[in-house]
């Protein structure tokens, strides 16, 4: 009999950090050492590639993929218009995003836990704060944008309406009519936390998501008129989850549809995306 | 030296008389004594001001001719508020406490500024939340920090009222319950973002103008009416980003927060709910160095509001707010209210 630790090494896929970013090679660092037995550390001829999601990051990802990894994570990716194309013209390997709330593990147990209600929202109010060295705001807008996505809402439009070098508003609907609506400041003194207010006639959902480099945990909670239910706090990065979503795809063989669901936000909101 | 309480007579006495005004002087009886409330309905009249031990009326003239009223309180519908605030002055009464807005146009809040100069009777605004002993703590750090705001945003997300006032008081004259509207029809949609903005974005919209050097660059870039019942409005004004939502819910848990954004400084202030006695806001202001906080202190922004109207008519008018500054408060709500209804009537429908 095998022990679980010899068991899950067998399984272990190698993977290379590509270097090119030092913040988002240092995150997926922290990552790796955190799933000691999904993943070990090889050469670039290793089964997965870690690229990172700055400029240019959609031709990294087609050269990892030429070159014959099985799996890519793309670190914290920039809103490039030609992740449209990895949508239709796909990579021969699996591509996973690392993003900076959509891949929180809250979200996903949000879904789970509090589908119908979430469905039922007739408001989504997304805030944050970028920190002064931080992203642009139209590419936070977007992060916020992959958020509400995950939350298993299809927004149908979104469209910025008030934009200057301190704050960015942007409207728009979801396929059900729902008001949307994300907006973000920049300043100092403030961590990087996505607040996700969604409110329906009958329930209140709060989410808050910290950003993807720390394990402090996010928080949901869910008001009705006889009560509130929290959920059970997970101490994980959003991109450990996202490199677990690869280990159970590798696994599986089944595309996690990351790509897919990024362009489907590109295509919603382009003015959103890098030239 | 001891100073015997003010008379006040209070004009109107519905829901918010009865959960707030009413508890609210209850508490301050070393400041104030009811002795007159004035309805139109006389068993409302008579019951509620049987509560406080005052006289019944069923007229502001009746009101008015009650010599120990020496403070008025107008808490009737805002139609009836300039020219009752101005029978008061005209009275010469000591000072009047208006409940918000103390007009429903520039034009009655000129003549009421005009009544105030030629009888140097002072108004205030029931405004509680600028009387907020947090926010007074919270905005006088902001200013000490020099710090300038670019962005504000509010949510209000609010349970049922009688979920407050019932645990307030026993209320008299319930609410009557009103259908679903129709969000399809314009008029509808118009309508509830501009009473969206005057009964609830209305608290804060004072608060948003003191925090921002000037209002006379508004622009109204989104605004909706939010089902069943809310509104969600964006603006601009001299460059700054301002963003409200205000929605009515059947859920208990109510959330009522400000928050404002400068390059280098985050302020948070978090108000308890209407209609409740529960002390003041919290007022939290975050910088790279430190993280300060400002309350709960024991009184809330209506207790606020009764001990300055108490301080102007015993100290004098100086030291009321100029009617300048109330009037270019409303001139500003009434401008984001219109506007913003206007973007509301034309929104395509869903």
């Amino acid at each position: 009999m095998t022990t679980p630790t010899a068991s899950a090494a067998s399984t272990a896929s190698t993977v290379h950090v590509e270097p090119a970013d030092p913040l988002r090679a240092a995150a997926a660092a922290a990552a790796l050492a955190a799933l000691p037995l999904s993943f070990t550390e090889a050469g670039r001829d290793a089964k997965v590639i870690v690229v990172a999601g700055s400029g240019g990051w959609v031709d990294r990802v087609r050269a990892a993929a030429s070159a014959g990894a099985q799996g890519v994570i793309v670190t914290d990716p920039l809103p490039a218009p030609g992740a449209s194309a990895l949508a239709t013209d796909t990579p021969a390997c699996i591509v996973v995003l690392a993003e900076t709330w959509a891949s929180s593990p809250m979200l996903r147990a949000a879904v789970h836990q509090f589908g119908e209600p979430i469905a039922r929202t007739r408001l989504i109010d997304a805030r944050s704060v970028e920190p002064t060295t931080g992203r642009d705001l139209p590419a936070v807008i977007f992060a916020q944008l992959r958020a509400v996505q995950s939350l298993g809402i299809e927004v149908s439009t979104l469209a910025i309406a008030a934009q200057s070098t301190s704050s960015i508003l942007a409207i728009g609907r979801s396929a059900s009519g729902a008001r949307i609506v994300l907006s973000a400041a920049r300043g100092d003194g403030v961590d990087g936390t996505l607040d996700l207010l969604l409110v329906a006639a009958d329930e209140v959902i709060r989410i808050d998501l910290p950003d993807s480099r720390t394990a402090r945990p996010g928080r949901a909670v869910l008001t009705s008129a006889t009560a509130a239910v929290e959920l059970p706090t997970i101490w994980e990065t959003a991109h450990r989850n996202s490199w677990r979503a690869l280990h159970d795809a590798l696994e599986s063989g089944l595309e996690p549809g990351h790509i897919a669901m990024f362009a489907a936000a590109l295509a919603v909101a382009p003015a959103l995306a890098e030239a | 030296m001891t100073r015997e309480p003010l008379g006040v007579g209070i004009v109107g006495a519905g829901p918010v008389v009865q959960a707030i005004h009413l508890p609210t002087l209850a508490r301050l009886g070393e400041l104030f004594e009811v002795r007159n409330v004035m309805d139109v309905n006389p068993d409302v009249a008579a019951a509620v001001a049987g509560r406080a031990g005052a006289s019944p009326s069923t007229s502001i003239d009746e009101l008015l001719a009650d010599d120990g009223v020496e403070v008025v309180a107008i808490c009737s519908p805002s139609a009836f508020h300039a020219p009752q605030v101005i029978a008061a002055m005209r009275a010469g009464k000591r000072a009047v406490l208006c409940e918000k807005p103390f007009a429903t146009d520039r034009e009655q809040a000129e003549l009421i500024a005009e009544a105030s100069r030629e009888t140097g009777v002072p108004v205030i605004v029931g405004a509680m939340h600028t009387y907020d002993p947090a926010w007074l703590a919270g905005i006088a750090e902001w200013e000490s920090l020099g710090a300038d705001a670019h962005t504000i945003r509010s949510r209000v997300v609010l349970p049922p009222n009688s979920r407050f006032e019932t645990s307030a008081t026993e209320v008299l004259t319930p609410r009557p319950s009103s259908g679903l509207p129709d969000l399809g029809d314009p008029s509808v949609r118009a309508q509830m973002v501009f009473g969206g903005v005057l009964g609830l974005a209305v608290h804060d919209l004072p608060l948003v103008r003191r925090l921002i050097p000037a209002t006379d660059e508004v622009a109204v870039v989104s605004a909706s009416a939010l089902s069943p019942w809310g509104y969600e409005v964006g603006l601009t004004a001299n460059g700054r980003l301002v963003h409200a939502i205000g929605a009515l819910t059947e859920q208990w848990r109510p959330t009522w927060e400000l928050e404002v954004v400068s390059d280098h400084a985050r302020m948070l202030l978090e108000f308890p709910p209407s209609y409740v006695h529960a002390g003041s806001a919290t007022a939290t202001i975050a910088t790279s160095a430190r993280t300060v906080r400002f309350g709960p202190y024991p009184h809330n922004g209506y207790e606020g509001e009764w001990r300055a109207l108490h301080a102007i008519a015993t100290t004098g008018s100086a030291a009321a707010p100029s009617v300048e500054s109330l009037i270019d408060d409303l001139v500003f709500i009434l401008e984001v209210a219109s506007a913003a209804s206007a973007t509301a009537r034309r929104e395509e429908a869903r």
